[in-house]
Order: structure tokens, then sequence, then C-alpha cells
């Protein structure tokens, strides 16, 4: 499965968005910001470009729709988040997508020897992006999601915690375990 | 989430220009922790310029529908 993109072509993205933005202002404005977030999210999560394009659009025309619905208790980009999260989740139940490692043995980790205070060096390659993906899959759900939603310096453990139904302290706690998760597999994939 | 991570550095061949002749080869980069690396490989990926363009037509599209129709199902993606 190619879950590397193609990058984009920054002019014709322009012009499209010029469009957008001609249709809704408020709108465009929002899928200028957010997309590329939104998109990244969605890859990460279904593993195939092609799925994360559909399911974007989805998220977004979904998102139009209730624009009027949206209070401010959150932030916006918890808002986008939650429908993507629920989107995603939705297509993977429907298409019984997931059978790659859900039960890891959590022992198997834990006698890793990846410890989380060592940087990650890795050869910039086109071939990154894949060998993200090859990781993330690997893990368990819940540390994937709570590692792409680290990973975004906009969100607060707090918002975190309301998007992966736990308490802010709770994803500290498990973000020790999915740190070293993660290091472990990335450094079995290269 | 942890701003004081340095961002990610070059470790080879930063200063120095390329021959014409030289080959380039990928640099060394190093990732203070996981999220940086998921940040870095989030900031080098794009959604398709397509997507817009496809957004346009079903908004376009989602206009013309009667809001009963909506409010049945009709149009949903």
């Amino acid at each position: 499965m190619d879950a590397s993109p193609p990058m984009a072509r920054p002019v014709e993205h322009e012009s499209k968005l010029g469009e957008l933005l001609a249709v809704d202002r408020s709108f465009g404005a929002i899928y200028q910001e957010h997309a590329r977030a939104i998109y990244y999210l969605a890859l990460r999560i279904l593993g195939n470009p092609a799925k994360a394009e559909d399911a974007t659009h989805d998220v977004f025309l979904k998102v139009y729709r209730k624009m009027d619905q949206f209070r401010g208790e959150s932030g916006i980009r918890t808002w986008l988040y939650r429908i993507t999260i629920n989107h995603c989740r939705n297509l993977l139940q429907t298409w019984h997508h997931r059978h790659m490692v859900n039960n890891v043995d959590e022992a198997l980790w834990d006698a890793a020897p990846a410890p989380t205070d060592t940087p990650l060096r890795v050869l910039e390659t086109k071939e990154l992006g894949q060998r993200i993906q090859t990781t993330l899959d690997a893990l368990p759900d819940e540390y994937r999601l709570l590692l792409l939603l680290l990973a975004d310096e906009q969100l607060s453990y707090q918002e975190i915690g309301e998007l992966t139904g736990q308490t802010p302290d709770a994803v500290r706690g498990k973000l020790h375990r999915a740190r070293k998760n993660f290091a472990a597999l990335f450094a079995k994939n290269s | 989430m942890n701003p004081e991570f340095s961002r990610f550095r070059e470790q080879e061949n930063q200063d120095q220009p390329l021959q014409s002749d030289q080959k380039q080869k990928p640099s060394m980069v190093e990732f203070g922790s996981v999220e940086e690396l998921i940040r870095h490989d989030a900031e080098e990926t794009a959604p398709p310029p397509e997507l817009a363009e496809r957004l346009v037509a079903s908004i376009l599209r989602e206009k013309t529908i009667p809001w009963w129709k909506r409010l049945l199902g009709g149009g949903d993606p």
C-alpha cells in the first residue's frame, strides 16, 4: 500500500483554494487553515492516500453542513479532529479494515531496547512517510491516535483527553509507553 | 507539545555546496522525539490539489438540493 501521497502543485492548489473562498469565505478560510492537518490525520489513520482524500472531502462537507452548529465550546481544530476521528473509525469498521497488530503483547514492547530519550536518526528519503505509516499501523489504535494528536502543537493535553475520552493525566501517563512502542517499531522497520 | 525540543538538524553536508557532477545523497536527520518526527512528516505531506476542486463541486451541488431532500439524507457523501 503506497502511503506516500504526491506533493501538491502550489499554484494550482492556490487557485482551487480561491474558488473555495469564493463559494463561502468563512468555510474557505477554515479549509485553508486546517485541511493539511485533517488530511494528514486521515492519511495516517487510514493508511491510504486515496481513502484519505475521500475522507477529508467528506469531513469538510460535513463541516460545511454543520458550521452553524459549532458553538465554540472547544477549539475549531478539536471540533474538526472529532469529526475526522469518528468518520475514519466508521470507515474502518465498515471495511473490517484493521487486521494489523492490535492485540500486541505489551510485555514485548516493555522489553524492547528503545529508550525514549535517544534521538531518532533517519536518512531522509521519500520512504520516510511509508516507514512512519508502517510503524503507526503496527501500534495499538489508541497509541497511534495519541501520538498523531500529540504531534499537533495546537492541541493541549486537555483537548487530546477530550478527543480520546480520557483525562489529561491519563494522556500523559500513556505517552511514555506510546513513544517507547513507536521507537522500538520504528527502529525495527529501518 | 514540546517546544524545547530542537528542530531536526542536518547531520551531513549542510554547509558544503554540491558539485555539479555530484549526486545528491539523502542526508541524515535527527529528531528529538517521536512527535517531532511525525510533525516533520505532516509538514511534508500536503493534501492533493484536486481535493479543493472536489469540495467546490460538492458544495455547489449541495446548494441546488432542496432542504427537504437534504433532511431525508439526499446528497450525503
